[in-house]
């Protein structure tokens, strides 16, 4: 092998990435070439130094305890995927946000998974199917803020929404009772008005969605079937049509309660106890739209 | 004779994706990082590369190369946020750009520091950057390469011969603004002695 062979596949030795036979004429050829022997351990050194800034530079590395709250968000979610699936409601347990859905942090995603699992345990069920229906729950508040950003914000769904009175026609279900439902016509921070109602799909997740503007803000309604099975739904339950969970899912702040087979989410950027106003307000008239009460 | 994955291959299974994925992750983070140039989007590119891979983790094959599939959905998702963000976005190839810019190539110096490897890298355009980086940091074989930058395998080798002459480039001239170009000019003269 001369020269101009060995600096033509230079870059493919020191990446590894010749035969085994071309590997070996070439080091022949090295053990004879100063020059090309010089070449190969540039390329080398080169490749080493790449690797070693980009593997050793401190600025690249993660922040301390990403990693582990990583881990406990991908095993909540693994859970959750595992969990079986409630007949008639879209298996999308698992899922998460699509790309392009709003950017949740990892924390605050945590913090919504603490807080379910907390709820839970203060309700005093200790057992090992508590984190599963938390996880769930959590991926259903995960939707439901993606829902409201892509929905509400950004209108960037990938289908149109339709109206909640052909939503009815179509699913049947919640639909058509929360097409009357009126939110409270003023709170303490003015008045509450409706913008739009309508059902939208997100991740694979069908919500009822009412739109409304409480001090300058957009505020969502999302209404959708419970996906955890009836036998780890009995303990919220308990507590159904009251306020249940606060929490946060990226810049959004989010209270939810339980109504029957139904989960309802107030999402928005308003404070969490103006959040927690607008639910608390809600909780009646449309628990009563979903129970015919 | 069935083909039924193994158990720590099938979904939701979480001890089989922790125990050949997660150890996988400060690597994809400091790649992702690079990329990003921002924490909390290199966190979140992170993070949505893994669920990703969690879900799909049923397609891969036990003993094959994980870090290396774990890069093609980093790069995925990753792409996917930038057609997203930038639709109407035109990427220029910078491949023939180049091509006729780089009529010599210096040796490379001996003595390398992370922070002239990192500026000089940085200076690349991002094509090679991103060759470069798979290559010699996450040791993807070119096929690998090709498969998860969606390119054909001969611009694989293009861009990485361009690329690492680009950055030999940029080290020796980094080594000459800090006046140490002596050994890399002696280096480059005996490199291009010829054997």
């Amino acid at each position: 092998m001369e020269c101009r062979e060995v600096r033509q596949l230079a870059e493919a030795y020191v990446s590894e990435q010749v035969l085994v036979e071309t590997a070996e004429a070439i080091g022949a050829h090295l053990a004879r070439c100063p020059s090309c022997r010089a070449e190969i351990e540039g390329l080398r050194r080169l490749r080493a130094g790449v690797r070693a800034a980009v593997l050793h530079a401190p600025a690249l590395a993660m922040r301390p305890g990403f990693a582990q709250a990583l881990g406990q968000r991908l095993q909540a979610e693994a859970a959750a995927a595992s969990a079986p699936a409630t007949p008639g409601v879209p298996d999308t347990s698992g899922a998460l946000r699509a790309p392009g859905a709003p950017e949740t942090t990892l924390l605050s995603r945590r913090g919504w998974l603490t807080l379910a699992a907390s709820t839970l345990v203060a309700l005093g069920l200790g057992f090992g199917w508590q984190r599963r229906s938390a996880a769930t729950l959590a991926a259903l508040a995960n939707d439901a803020a993606g829902d409201h950003q892509n929905c509400a914000i950004t209108f960037r769904l990938s289908e149109e929404p339709i109206s909640l009175p052909e939503a009815a026609r179509r699913f049947g279900g919640i639909f058509g009772p929360l097409d009357e439902v009126a939110p409270p016509a003023t709170l303490s921070g003015g008045a509450v008005t409706v913008e739009d109602r309508h059902a939208c799909e997100f991740n694979g997740r069908r919500f009822a969605h009412v739109v409304m503007r409480y001090r300058n803000s957009t505020t969502s309604l999302l209404v959708a079937a419970d996906p955890r099975p009836a036998w780890q739904r009995w303990a919220p339950r308990a507590a159904s049509g009251q306020l249940a969970e606060l929490g946060v899912s990226g810049s959004y702040n989010m209270a939810s309660f339980t109504s029957g087979r139904h989960v309802a989410f107030v999402v928005s950027d308003l404070p969490p106890a103006d959040v927690r106003e607008v639910a608390q307000a809600l909780t009646g008239p449309v628990t009563a739209a979903l129970t015919g009460g | 004779m069935s083909d039924h994955p193994p158990a720590a291959a099938t979904p939701g299974t979480w001890a089989g994706f922790e125990a050949e994925a997660m150890p996988h992750v400060d690597r994809l983070f400091r790649l992702a990082l690079w990329w990003e140039r921002d924490r909390a989007l290199a966190e979140d590119l992170v993070q949505d590369t893994l669920v990703q891979a969690l879900r799909s983790f049923h397609r891969f094959t036990p003993g094959t190369n994980c870090r290396a599939w774990l890069v093609t959905i980093l790069q995925h998702t990753r792409s996917n946020r930038r057609r997203a963000q930038r639709p109407g976005l035109i990427v220029d190839d910078p491949d023939d750009r180049i091509a006729e810019t780089v009529p010599f190539v210096p040796a490379v110096p001996q003595q390398l520091t992370d922070e002239d490897v990192l500026a000089a890298l940085r200076g690349l355009p991002e094509p090679y950057q991103d060759v470069i980086l798979l290559c010699d940091v996450e040791e993807l074989s070119y096929k690998e390469i090709a498969q998860t930058l969606g390119i054909p395998m001969g611009t694989v080798m293009s861009r990485l011969h361009r690329g690492r002459a680009l950055l030999r480039t940029e080290l020796a001239a980094r080594r000459l603004v800090t006046g140490d170009g002596g050994a890399a000019g002696g280096q480059a003269r005996a490199a291009e002695g010829g054997g």
